[in-house]
């Protein structure tokens, strides 16, 4: 059967005119590169998300933005943000200790991140608010934390969101840098 | 992406349409992204990837229905195989014949002929018997003769 099939020896003898190489190159892969980073991108905020499922952990963290909001709105202008935090009255000095640690490190990466290629990237505005700071929210939270300063649920909440902030911040700078490879090797390839 | 044309060539013969095709590669590519650490070296890469490719063609090509294949009007492939009368050996006339094959025989003819897979693997993959595979390949030949010679006598009139 196999040796009288003249179709099959011809198609294999012509392979290569049976292939086509002329086709949207670009396209299917400039896609897959959106798919891919967008996956990404959900990936790393379904991480984040659990955190603020709890009441008492979005009123803490809501009001350790205040803080960084301070931090951040002064990281735009190159300055070192003042420490909100450890100025309330009552605060514990350890942790004070601890909120400047964090403070320092988000002030470092949140300075490092390129505002252009952020933009590039198309970041989900609500991920960018994520480490925005100024806002209504926030400053009411502030008041929360000023009314409760010793509160220790409070103070492992603050400390637990500067944790996930700066993952975030992480996962942002790691997105834009994937991006930015990923367009290198593409370019590559084609 | 050293794969990238030849899968391409994959989906296009096998969904017959370019838009189509393309969809397809980008979907079956998210894939091999995804699932590259299950990736196990009991096959190469290339087939690995190119297994994956044509599962989604099959996939996409099942839920448009367009694959019918009739395990029980399958007549005994011995009865189909003296098939080797001479017609146009073409490139351009198979290739357009092959376009215009009804898609159950399409899918069959591009996975055994273009795709080099056995009539056993291809039972499998469409979840037929393996002499139905041969018996739909014989007639998707016999089809593209037919469709040949008739492109042949209608330009000749």
């Amino acid at each position: 059967m196999e040796e009288k099939d003249k179709l099959k020896d011809f198609i294999r003898q012509h392979r290569s005119d049976f292939e086509e190489t002329s086709w949207d190159k670009n396209k299917v892969w400039n896609n897959l590169e959106d798919k891919l980073f967008e996956q990404q991108l959900h990936s790393g905020e379904k991480k984040i998300i659990p955190l603020y499922r709890k009441t008492w952990i979005r009123v803490a963290a809501a009001a350790i933005i205040i803080g960084i909001a301070v931090f951040i709105g002064n990281s735009m202008i190159k300055e070192k943000p003042v420490n909100q935090i450890c100025s309330i009255q009552g605060v514990p000095a350890q942790f004070c200790s601890q909120v400047s640690s964090y403070e320092e490190s988000l002030f470092q990466k949140y300075s490092k991140l390129d505002k252009q290629k952020l933009k590039q990237v198309q970041i989900p505005d609500d991920v960018l608010k994520e480490i925005e700071f100024n806002n209504p929210e926030q400053q009411r939270l502030l008041k929360d934390l000023k009314n409760n300063p010793q509160n220790q649920n409070i103070q492992d909440a603050i400390l637990e969101y500067y944790k996930a902030k700066l993952k975030l911040i992480n996962k942002i700078e790691e997105s834009v840098n994937k991006k930015n490879t990923t367009k290198n090797e593409t370019n590559t390839y084609i | 992406m050293q794969y990238a044309d030849a899968m391409y060539n994959v989906c296009r013969r096998m969904v017959n349409n370019t838009a189509d095709a393309e969809d397809i590669l980008q979907e079956a590519f998210m894939k091999v992204f995804d699932n590259i650490h299950t990736y196990r070296a009991d096959s190469t890469i290339g087939a690995w990837i190119k297994q994956i490719v044509v599962n989604h063609c099959l996939n996409f090509i099942r839920k448009k229905k367009l694959l019918y294949v009739d395990v029980e009007l399958a007549a005994d492939p011995k009865e189909e195989i003296n098939d080797e009368e001479d017609f146009e050996m073409d490139v351009r006339y198979i290739k357009e014949a092959i376009t215009e094959l009804p898609d159950g025989y399409r899918t069959v003819f591009n996975l055994y002929l273009m795709e080099d897979y056995s009539h056993k693997e291809i039972a499998g993959m469409l979840n037929i018997t393996e002499s139905t595979a041969k018996t739909q390949y014989f007639k998707a030949k016999n089809k593209i003769r037919e469709i040949i010679k008739n492109k042949k006598d209608g330009r000749e009139r």
